[in-house]
């Protein structure tokens, strides 16, 4: 048979995502955080887990979890019960003994309530006879001037340029699958400029976290894509990230919820200098 | 900073996965035929074969399935079809998980027609056109031009195929020096391979299909 023709579902961006990682099941954590909140996990299988502020009744969740590489890992999962919806990420980092977690809510913006709003808190992995690292994941700017290529699926690359502490911006060449699939929505706005914050992991690997902010400022109901956050673990040194989408896609004219993991395969490209150095109309 | 790189330190093993430790502390019998085999995994990176302790390194392709590196010796798991395939230097041994339970054999010719380019990392590839009779066309990045390599093929489940492509790699090619084998479980729904570049030194790879 001529695999060309495997009768494989559509996929968009989560065609090149990695198994899920289920490894961690049967490990309990403590962490410690910065924001004076601290969080208990319980990892109960290859899926489910027990999380808790602590002091606080543990609750269940659902969780999805990939490796950035050998030790640190993305566990994510959405709040059950929880209206309008919420998301934690845990960037749980085993070498360092360090966690980031991001929390996203929806519908705390009252004028554009599918936006999502995201919370940033760092912290340390209580381990036994150990003492707690002093030392933090932070947000940097040190992947500025950062030109890369994404390879999402066997068809659509994109082509992102990280280079504001605030902003990215993303392109892709016409024989990319994305000038068909995601090109409508840019070209009725002013840049692809979009919301952004970056987080240092450790040498070469990064979180990077971008919110659909203004594409749902602008285009509203007028475009499929309602506010996604998209968080990468981004390793430079293997060049390849795994993530998740967190937010509303419209579908049939109702909003839907949006989730989706993700992976993808990076090379270094060079990009056109006018492009690169052409001014964000979103900021002063 | 620009934090791209070409990968020169990781050469054809740029884009392997993080190794998966699923089956850390975990142990099974090999059933094959009357015979029967132990394979235990006593920690991250020790397993032992039949009792005899070596170093192993595992990949994950879909849940449940594991390709692992144990020396000269790759297997791969199918936990949830209770399937496995070890190939040794001396052969294929087809075992099942359970006691009587159901073993694969070779397909040599159910990827026939599929002709697919695998990126292992930054400029570095190979390509593969499978025919029929057991054999392919292989080339490495840069290009050096099509040969026809021997080629095996085990069906593992829907969509995933161990292919084993042998013949050499040519000089100067993006294959670490004295590849002579390219072991590689493909899942053509995802569209992604892990497996081993043998010869030169036994590399662990990872990567994703043009097709």
């Amino acid at each position: 048979m001529n695999l060309k023709n495997y009768p494989r579902p559509f996929y968009a961006i989560n065609q090149f995502c990695q198994p899920q990682c289920t490894e961690l099941a049967g490990r309990s954590f403590y962490f410690d955080m910065d924001g004076g909140y601290d969080y208990e996990l319980k990892v109960l299988t290859g899926d489910t887990c027990e999380w808790n502020i602590a002091g606080e009744e543990p609750k269940k969740a659902v969780y999805e979890c990939l490796k950035g590489d050998d030790t640190t890992y993305m566990f994510d999962f959405d709040i059950v019960g929880a209206e309008p919806r919420q998301n934690f990420f845990f960037c749980i980092d085993l070498e360092q003994s360090l966690v980031t977690l991001v929390r996203c809510y929806i519908g705390r913006n009252p004028k554009f309530p599918l936006l999502v709003a995201s919370e940033y808190d760092f912290g340390a992995i209580r381990v036994e006879g150990q003492p707690l690292p002093k030392k933090r994941h932070c947000l940097t700017g040190e992947m500025m001037g950062t030109t890369v290529e994404w390879h999402w699926n066997i068809t659509m690359f994109t082509q992102h340029n990280y280079y504001s502490p605030a902003y990215y911006r993303i392109t892709w060449p016409q024989y990319s699958s994305a000038e068909g699939s995601i090109s409508p929505n840019f070209e009725v706005l002013a840049a692809s400029d979009e919301i952004s914050q970056y987080v240092k992991i450790k040498d070469k690997m990064y979180l990077y976290c971008l919110t659909e902010e203004m594409m749902e400022r602008e285009l509203g109901d007028s475009s499929p894509f309602r506010s996604n956050n998209m968080i990468f673990l981004q390793n430079y040194d293997r060049m390849y990230h795994v993530g998740r989408t967190f937010g509303s896609i419209m579908m049939d004219g109702k909003v839907v919820p949006c989730r989706t993991m993700f992976g993808s395969f990076g090379n270094p490209v060079r990009l056109e200098y006018n492009w690169l150095t052409a001014e964000n109309p979103f900021t002063v | 900073m620009n934090q791209t790189n070409i990968g020169e330190k990781y050469g054809v093993s740029q884009y392997r996965f993080p190794h998966c430790y699923d089956l850390k502390a975990s142990a099974f019998t090999l059933y094959c035929g009357a015979d029967a085999r132990t394979l235990e995994f006593r920690g991250k990176t020790a397993a032992a074969l039949d009792g005899a302790e070596r170093a192993y390194e595992c990949l994950k392709i879909e849940q449940d399935i594991y390709f692992i590196l144990l020396g000269d010796t790759a297997a791969v798991l199918d936990l949830k079809e209770k399937t496995a395939v070890l190939s040794e230097p001396g052969g294929y041994v087809f075992a099942s998980l359970e006691k009587g339970g159901k073993t694969l054999c070779f397909t040599d010719d159910a990827m026939d027609g599929t002709r697919v380019r695998w990126v292992f990392g930054v400029g570095r590839y190979t390509d593969h056109a499978y025919l029929s009779g057991g054999k392919a066309l292989a080339d490495w990045a840069p290009g050096f031009g099509e040969t026809e390599q021997a080629m095996r093929c085990v069906h593992i489940r829907d969509g995933i195929y161990l292919a084993d492509v042998r013949g050499k790699a040519p000089e100067g090619s993006c294959a670490p020096r004295g590849t002579d084998r390219l072991l590689l479980l493909e899942d053509y729904d995802h569209m992604l391979a892990v497996g081993c570049a043998m010869g030169g030194g036994n590399v662990l790879v990872s990567g994703y299909a043009k097709i």
